[in-house]
């Protein structure tokens, strides 16, 4: 109805009475859901957990200084090793097996990062790289075309999953 | 309550970094804790989850830009930890996602932290059924009122998306408790 009999200069958001409904009965069944969730903690718990969680945090930055597991010359050694085999692989191996092993190793490393088998998150590699590489980074991103994820957007996700959520 | 940005500028400085974190510590414990419980269920897991999460706050705090708010940031790697810890469970036994949270469901009606009634359980039950995302959306906005702009910047989804996602949340959960007859 757009008769403006008893326009008065107030509006609504967009779609407001379409989905008004279905908002309040959503609303009247969560009023008959328990408020509380019923999870409790051991007695004195939060008292105590300020020094817990100050221990934790100590602990765990004296060891990322006493033990360098990632530092630059480590990596650049380990992708030299790691070269330096590839090498030896590809002189004693055959044409026709260099491909495979090559295909097997991308695809194996793949999944095996899908599968969530690298115990490493983006806040562990973002503290790993210095602020210049982050930087780098996030430049590189901005200079993505839309055009370009559109593309990428298409031809790699899966609309089945987008359908599930 | 100290504010945001100077909680921010404090810990970012050497001299202040430890008292500001203490701080911290104190004002964000309980909510982050209620917030990781709702993911991973059980308690010592949860302090497990949160232990690790400060400690990650703790190591990235000088990379935080304040393009967010600090709390929401922090919501985000707890968030972050408690999904992945549970997605590592499931790994080490070598059994599905939902394997694992049917696990930890099945062991609250014997947790000693847990006091809920016949309905509170199987609320919890029902909030497991439904998909990671509508999971913590129900959980971020029904038990910890969060309000959808914060969830948005946290969850990093549109204000639309997550009322849609809410109030599916909502009737998948009815529906859930109509069908057990308990509702």
């Amino acid at each position: 109805m757009k008769n403006k009999i008893h326009s008065n200069g107030f509006n609504t958001p967009k779609d407001y009475f379409d989905e008004f409904e279905e908002r309040l009965f959503s609303k009247i069944s969560e009023d008959g859901l328990p408020k509380d969730s019923g999870f409790k903690t051991p007695e004195g718990y939060f008292d105590q957990l300020d020094t817990k969680i100050l221990k934790s945090v100590n602990d765990a930055t004296v060891q990322t200084k006493v033990i360098p597991l990632f530092g630059k010359r480590t990596l650049y050694y380990a992708a030299a090793i790691a070269a330096c085999a590839i090498l030896v692989f590809s002189i004693i191996n055959t044409n026709n097996s260099i491909n495979t092993i090559n295909s097997i190793e991308i695809s194996t490393i793949e999944s095996y990062i899908e599968d969530g088998n690298l115990d490493i998150d983006s806040y562990d590699i973002a503290f790993l790289l210095k602020d210049e590489d982050l930087n780098i980074i996030s430049s590189e991103i901005e200079f993505i075309s839309e055009t370009l994820l559109e593309d990428y957007l298409l031809e790699n996700i899966d609309d089945s999953s987008i359908l599930i959520e | 309550m100290v504010e945001e940005k100077e909680l921010v500028s404090a810990l970012q400085s050497d001299s202040e970094r430890e008292n500001a974190f203490r701080e911290l510590v104190s004002q964000y414990k309980e909510r982050l804790y209620w917030h990781i419980r709702k993911i991973v269920l059980d308690h010592d897991d949860t302090d497990d989850v949160l232990q690790n999460t400060f400690v990650k706050i703790f190591k990235n705090i000088q990379r935080f830009k304040g393009d967010s708010k600090l709390f929401t940031w922090m919501y985000r790697i707890a968030t972050n930890e408690a999904i992945t810890f549970i997605n590592k469970k499931a790994k080490h036994q070598n059994v599905t996602i939902e394997a694992v949270k049917d696990q930890l469901i099945s062991k609250l009606e014997s947790d000693v932290y847990f006091e809920g009634d016949v309905i509170q359980l199987q609320l919890q039950k029902a909030i497991t059924t439904l998909p990671q995302k509508q999971q913590l959306v129900f959980n971020m906005k029904y038990f910890e009122n969060h309000t959808y702009e914060n969830l948005s910047e946290i969850l990093d989804t549109s204000v639309g998306g997550l009322k849609s996602s809410y109030h599916i949340a909502v009737k998948k959960i009815t529906a859930y408790l109509k069908s057990n007859e308990t509702f």
